[in-house]
Formats: C-alpha cells, sequence, structure tokens
C-alpha cells in the first residue's frame, strides 16, 4: 500500500514537472521572438572592422522684427548665428594611437539673417547646400591631428570663445543676428551705396573656414597650438586654451591668433584673441578684440572690442536658463572713419534632454560715418534651435 | 614700413597673450575640458537621436 502511494506520488510530482518545462519553453519562445521584432534591422553596413560612421544635424529658426528708423517689419528666418546645417562624421582606428577621419558638413539657410534685408524680405536662399566642412583628418594621440581639406582655418573662432551660454543669439559676431540689414539716411536705401550692418561689424575672427591644410598639436595642460595655410598662400597660427580651475570654482576658455591674408587680398595682418571665465555660481564674463592692417595708402588699422557679462541659472529642471548683455564697438571696417557701436540683451532656455533650446533677444546698432547721419537700427529676435 | 610696425605690435601682442596662456597653463590645479564654440553643433541630445546626438550610421 505504501509502495503504490509512493508510486502515484512521484508519477504526479513528474507531470507537475514535465508541464512546468512545457510553460518555461513556451515563455522562452515567445521572449525570442518579441526580441527579434524589436531589434532594429541593419540598413547600413561596413566590410571594415574599427570604424564608425554617424549624422547628426539642426535647425535653427526665428522671428526677426526690425526697426531701421525709417522702416520696420517682421521677417522669418535662419538664425546665421549658428546655422541650419546637416554634418556626416566617418572615422577608422587604423592602429591603437593613429585614426583616420572624415567630415562632411553642410548647411542650408532660406533667407539667412546675414542676407535677408529691407529691399529683399522672402525668398532667399534654401535651394541648395553650402559647403562649411569637407575635409579629412589623421589623428594621433601623441602627434596631433592634421586637416586637408575646406574646413576650419586654425584661426577661425580664436574671436568667439564664449561661456555664457547665449552665443546662439548674441555672441562678438553680432552681425550675425541681422547682418543683412541696411542703416538708412532718411532717403531711399540703394545697394552699394547703404551700408550692411555685416559690413562694419566685424570680429576680425582669424581666416574663417577655407581650403586649407591644418595641424592642431595634442593638448598640453589645455593648451593646444595650430597652424594653417590657406590655399592661394595666407596662413595664421593660434593658441587654444580650456581649462576648469575646480578649486577656484571657474572655467576658462580662450584663444588667441595671428593670421595673414596678403597674398589672397584680405588684408596685411590680423591679431585677435578672446576670453571667457564661468564661475560657479553663474556669473560669467567675456571679452573679445582684435586689430586688422590692411595695405591701402591712408586707410586706418580696424580694430574691435566686444564685452559680455552673463548669468547662468538652474530655473527650471528642463536645462539652464542663460542670460546676457553686451557691448561691442567696430572701428574702420568698412571704411576709415567709421565707428560702429552695438549693445544687447539676451535669454536662452535649454531643454537638455531634447536637444532644443529656446532663445529671444535684441539688439541695438549705431553707425557714426563723417558726412552721413545714418539711423539706427533696432532688432529682436525669437527662435528656437533643434539638434535633431 | 607700415605692414613692418603693425606686425612686430601684431607679434608683441601675441606673445603676451601666450605668455599669459602659458602662466594660466602651468597652475597644475586646471583640469582641461574640451570647448565648443556656440555656432557649433552642440554635444549632447537631440530631438529624435536621443542620448548620443547622432545617428549612428556604422559602429564596430
Amino acid at each position: 500500500m505504501r509502495t503504490e502511494t509512493r508510486t502515484n506520488w512521484s508519477r504526479s510530482k513528474s507531470k507537475a514537472l514535465e508541464s512546468l518545462k512545457h510553460r518555461v519553453d513556451a515563455l522562452s519562445a515567445k521572449s525570442t521572438a518579441t526580441t527579434a521584432a524589436k531589434a532594429p534591422a541593419k540598413t547600413v553596413t561596413s566590410g571594415q572592422e574599427r570604424i564608425f560612421l554617424s549624422l547628426s544635424g539642426q535647425i535653427n529658426r526665428g522671428i526677426l522684427y526690425y526697426d531701421d528708423g525709417d522702416t520696420s517689419d517682421v521677417l522669418h528666418v535662419d538664425n546665421d548665428n549658428s546655422s541650419t546645417r546637416v554634418r556626416m562624421v566617418g572615422k577608422g582606428q587604423v592602429t591603437d594611437d593613429v585614426a583616420i577621419g572624415a567630415q562632411i558638413e553642410v548647411q542650408m539657410e532660406s533667407n539667412s539673417t546675414a542676407a535677408i534685408n529691407q529691399m529683399t524680405d522672402n525668398g532667399l536662399g534654401g535651394a541648395s547646400f553650402t559647403e562649411r566642412k569637407l575635409e579629412v583628418f589623421f589623428d594621433s594621440k601623441r602627434l596631433g591631428r592634421l586637416w586637408v581639406g575646406q574646413g576650419d582655418t586654425a584661426s577661425n573662432g580664436t574671436s568667439e570663445v564664449d561661456l555664457s551660454g547665449t552665443s546662439v543669439i548674441g555672441y562678438s559676431g553680432i552681425a550675425d543676428m541681422a547682418g543683412g540689414l541696411f542703416f538708412q539716411a532718411n532717403a531711399p536705401i540703394v545697394a552699394g551705396v547703404n551700408p550692411r550692418i555685416n559690413q562694419v561689424f566685424s570680429n576680425l575672427d582669424g581666416l574663417s573656414r577655407d581650403d586649407r591644410i591644418r595641424y592642431d598639436t595634442p593638448k598640453f595642460a589645455g593648451l593646444t597650438a595650430s597652424t594653417s595655410h590657406i590655399s592661394g598662400g595666407g596662413w595664421d597660427a593660434a593658441l587654444r586654451y580650456a581649462a576648469d580651475y575646480e578649486k577656484l570654482g571657474i572655467k576658462t576658455a580662450a584663444a588667441i591668433a595671428y593670421a595673414d591674408g596678403s597674398d589672397i587680398n584680405r588684408f596685411d595682418g590680423q591679431v585677435s584673441g578672446s576670453l571667457s571665465l564661468l564661475h560657479r555660481s553663474g556669473l560669467n564674463g567675456t571679452f573679445a578684440a582684435g586689430t586688422r592692417s590692411l595695405e591701402v595708402a591712408g586707410r586706418a588699422d580696424a580694430n574691435f572690442h566686444y564685452g559680455k557679462i552673463g548669468y547662468l541659472a538652474d530655473l527650471l529642471a528642463s536645462g539652464k536658463t542663460a542670460f546676457s548683455i553686451d557691448y561691442m564697438q567696430a572701428e574702420d571696417v568698412a571704411a576709415t572713419g567709421d565707428e560702429a557701436t552695438s549693445y544687447g540683451m539676451f535669454a536662452v532656455q535649454n531643454l537638455s534632454e531634447f536637444g532644443t533650446q529656446f532663445y529671444a533677444g535684441v539688439r541695438n546698432h549705431d553707425l557714426d560715418r563723417p558726412g552721413t547721419a545714418f539711423d539706427e537700427v533696432q532688432a529682436a529676435i525669437v527662435g528656437t534651435r533643434v539638434k535633431f | 614700413m607700415k605692414p613692418l610696425k603693425a606686425m612686430k605690435r601684431h607679434f608683441r601682442s601675441a606673445l603676451m597673450v601666450a605668455a599669459l596662456a602659458s602662466v594660466l597653463a602651468a597652475c597644475g590645479t586646471a583640469k582641461p575640458f574640451n570647448y565648443t564654440q556656440g555656432d557649433q553643433i552642440q554635444p549632447g541630445p537631440g530631438l529624435f537621436s536621443g542620448k548620443d546626438g547622432k545617428f549612428s550610421l556604422y559602429r564596430k
């Protein structure tokens, strides 16, 4: 009797185990099917090992209001402080030390703030991409980086170091916000006679982007030296520095450059630089200056000074809120005797998790030119930059 | 003569700032960081690309 009971119990246990096994198998099969369904299909592949290829970009659109003392209007624009663009970067690790990479970055601006003006207030650009960077680079941790192609010259950006968090709408390149607008003198505007904002203001920012060969040293204690040679004969050299003084609670970024543009008919020589400090309290300050010698008899050297004070606040959980005010004075940029001054006020709200910024800014532009009384030009812009 | 004078002045200014930068760099307590210019595509998340801030077309 006892043996029969034991046998029955053993059979029942075996059945229960069998049933449990079936259920586990079924659940396992279901899970595998779900995972397979969720896994993205590989649409791009490479025969090379140890390579990386990425696509990124941004859209930066705003609504610009201006008043030139005679007329005013509302324009829908692409913010040239940081234009709408796409970028592809590829990199292959050749050895543990050496990598080879390539970069294509192009912009597409419909109604760029650098071009739109009182006479052409719509339909500007946007039909095609324009070049920003089309280059290859050779990267070594020990030896530095060599760039070949169209891209940033060594001196590009050296006047524009800015830690305020508001440079999407206001920085030393003050003409990017509404640079295409003309100053007017209570008479019909004539292109080629009336100066544009971006003709009389300049931050003398090196040799911009160009077809060049460029070399950057490895970073030493936050310091990098660079030099480049431009197609046609121009050359430049620059020093960059970026370091966080943690004990003082101060982040520092600075850059300075010498550029010789005489062989490419731009100017004889130019020195420009900028320095930006950000305290952990959020207070920040930025200063930039530069001077340019022109190879024209009787022509005064162009120069500029720029200053900005800002505050980075934690007002919203979504991201930092940045405020700043700035002032710029540029002399003899378009013609000897010109004195152009500008001041502005800016606010930027970040939605960090979504790569989005909302911004608003106002700027006043004034030009004193001997013999002509131009009205001041006021501009205000609201907009958003979305990184996709 | 004027370009030579101007060039000398430029180099003097550049030398002064380079010296200042070198002094700052020599302060051992500073921690270098990668500065991204404000007009460039910023590091960090993207609206569609998420945390990476870029679409990785291929990564081995």
